[in-house]
């Protein structure tokens, strides 16, 4: 004998319930009149846009640097935090290059849109993101087509530039936005 | 490269200053094909980009002054000597001296008097040490064979074991036939020493 075998499968999708005052449903009549209401919620949300890839060339100090422009958008008072991290190297160190000839350390400052300045330490190791609070960005264009763009500066010291062995070295910035 | 300049003159009367001229040999960088990842609007927002440098070879020449032969009235007259920083990431380097005085061509070094037309003759000598006022000579615009021993990691020649930071000599000294045939005057030349790795 079969049996039949029933598999009930549960969505997980959760749906919120607004809280609508009651529906007025219209009379019949020469006239009608019926009225409902409508209901938005606008979450906290944010983007970061418009990064580029960044190459470092030797400066005047005798390190090396490199700039990228970024757009960060987070609606209602445009505030948000920023993780900074490396791609997260196999020996823990967090803000690093990595080439054939070894590692490069490297110190990232993030202007913010009100020209707010934090830098991070070459010393970041040990694969601690490093977070930015209280940050400026743009509160009603995610393009940041009103201004307030960010800036991230790349930097390698001169004396990390000097030591480090002829070659390319690399790494993957990664740039976590979140809502203040 | 790195090209640096300092100026030769027989009877001016003051030392002039250090001119150093540094050139960043770094060029633009290729960025991998991988764009860099924009993040979308939502809770959170995650945006990369590659971070890269290209470290080639550098060298540098430092520590240069400018040198004056005073007002000698007959040759010989003493010599001058320069110490100066040499760094190569390679610790190999070539050297090469320029002559800006030099418009015939050849080999010579030389210092001029413009408005006599006239010119004296000086040599170039340079070692990788600063142990002797004895060097090689260098011919205008002719690279030196390969020299070792500049400092490999450090710019300033902090490594170097003598207190004044220097790896390496500069000697001059005049010709003395072509000295003492010249007009009484003043004769200047600007040397041009430019450092390559090997």
């Amino acid at each position: 004998m079969k049996k039949l075998l029933s598999i009930a499968i549960a969505s997980a999708a959760f749906i919120a319930a607004p809280s609508f005052a009651a529906l007025q449903q219209g009379q019949l009549g020469a006239t009608s009149q019926g009225s409902l209401d409508i209901n938005l919620t606008v979450s906290d949300i944010v983007q970061i846009s418009g990064l580029s890839n960044i190459a470092l060339a030797q400066n005047a100090a005798g390190g090396a640097s490199g700039t990228s422009s970024a757009c960060v958008y987070a609606n209602g008072d445009g505030l948000y935090d920023i993780k900074i991290a490396g791609d997260g190297d196999a020996d823990g160190a967090n803000l690093e290059l990595d080439g054939t000839g070894g590692t490069v350390g490297y110190a990232v400052t993030f202007t913010d849109g009100a020209s707010n300045s934090v830098t991070t330490s070459t010393a970041d190791v040990g694969g601690t993101n490093y977070t930015a609070e209280d940050r400026v960005g743009n509160a009603t264009s995610a393009s940041c087509a009103t201004g307030n763009t960010a800036t991230i500066d790349i930097d390698v010291s001169a004396a990390d530039y000097q030591a480090a062995a002829v070659g390319t070295y690399t790494d993957t910035l990664v740039l976590i936005v979140s809502p203040n | 490269m790195i090209r640096t300049k300092a100026r030769v003159s027989k009877a001016s009367q003051l030392l002039k200053g250090v001119g150093l001229a540094t050139a960043l040999s770094a060029g633009t960088v290729a960025l991998g094909t991988s764009a860099a990842e924009q993040g979308l609007v939502g809770s959170s927002s995650t945006g990369k980009a590659e971070v890269k440098i290209v470290k080639g070879d550098g060298v540098r020449i430092s520590d240069l002054q400018d040198f004056n032969f005073g007002a000698g009235l007959i040759a010989p007259t003493a010599k001058q000597i320069d110490d100066v920083c040499i760094h190569s990431t390679t610790g190999s380097y070539t050297i090469t001296a320029t002559s800006q005085g030099n418009a015939v061509g050849g080999t010579q070094f030389r210092m001029v008097n413009a408005t006599l037309n006239e010119h004296i003759r000086y040599y170039v000598q340079f070692r990788n040490d600063t142990s002797s006022q004895i060097g090689t000579n260098l011919s205008h615009s002719v690279a030196s064979g390969t020299i070792t021993g500049a400092d490999q990691t450090s710019p300033t020649c902090d490594n170097a074991t003598n207190n004044a930071n220097t790896n390496a000599r500069l000697i001059l000294f005049v010709d003395e036939p072509t000295f003492n045939a010249a007009t009484p005057a003043t004769y200047e030349d600007t040397l041009t020493l430019t450092v390559a790795p090997i």
